[in-house]
């Protein structure tokens, strides 16, 4: 069974770094009693990762970001679709290196990982010229295959 | 966000409040590395509430000055969900850890 979908919140934001406070506002407006407060930080702070990226690495000055939020009965989604170069953060960033000292360890690389590991469900696509990632959290009750639909 | 330092003994506590992100982390930084001298450094995250990869480059960058220097760095106090980002992260497993501020200054 298909999970009602309710598109929560839908606007674009200039691709500035400033995309990133105006992304999380409407993601921690839109999981208030959704989400364990714990959820809504990791994907908070998992778009800021991803909108640090697009904005910095991506060549999309003077573009938008759209951003789709969504909710099921079983999870809180958000979508961001940018005009950057193609690039798929889940499969072409480099993995970092956890084990090494602190004199060795490489200083970044971090954010595309921690988004990995701490959002229920992430994918991407590229489609019409533009990157669309999705992010989905999994409400408290629902269980996940790790691969979203 | 806002950091005190406090001057304990031997050591130099800064308590870091709020947010430390990519919109403030190269201030955050440089204000830490003013503080950063011949002296055991405890960094007190109880009343961090958010981190993200930015805010990890710091507490590594910091780290990394204090091995160099020879000195004592013990990050304090984090919150559950803040804890779980230095876990994926690989960085417990480098870092010196305590519970609180209290027992980060025993361990001094």
């Amino acid at each position: 069974m298909v999970p009602d979908t309710e598109v929560v919140s839908r606007f674009k934001v200039p691709a500035t770094l400033d995309a990133i406070g105006a992304i999380q506002a409407a993601v921690e407006e839109a999981a208030e009693g959704v989400l364990a407060p714990a959820a809504v930080f990791k994907l908070t702070m998992s778009i800021e990762e991803l909108v640090t990226n697009i904005v910095t690495y991506g060549k999309a000055e003077g573009t938008d970001i759209g951003v789709v939020i969504t909710a099921t009965t079983a999870s809180l989604s958000v979508e961001l679709d940018d005009a950057g170069v193609a690039f798929d953060p889940f499969h072409q960033a480099p993995e970092p290196r956890l084990n090494e000292s602190v004199e060795d360890r490489a200083i970044g690389g971090l954010g595309v990982f921690l988004v990995r590991e701490m959002v229920d469900e992430v994918a991407y696509h590229r489609s019409a010229e533009r990157n669309h990632i999705r992010l989905v959290m999994l409400r408290p009750t629902a269980k996940s295959d790790g691969t979203a639909p | 966000m806002s950091i005190t330092f406090e001057a304990h003994g031997p050591a130099v506590v800064a308590d870091v409040q709020g947010r430390l992100d990519s919109t403030n982390a190269a201030a955050v930084e440089a204000e830490l590395f003013k503080q950063l001298g011949s002296s055991a450094f405890v960094l007190d995250f109880t009343r961090l509430d958010y981190i993200s990869s930015a805010g990890l480059r710091v507490v590594l960058v910091v780290a990394k000055r204090l091995k160099q220097s020879g000195n004592k760095f013990i990050l304090a106090g984090l919150q559950p969900h803040i804890k779980d980002v230095f876990e994926i992260s690989g960085f417990l497993g480098i870092l010196d850890v305590a519970d609180s501020r209290a027992d980060a200054l025993t361990r001094l």
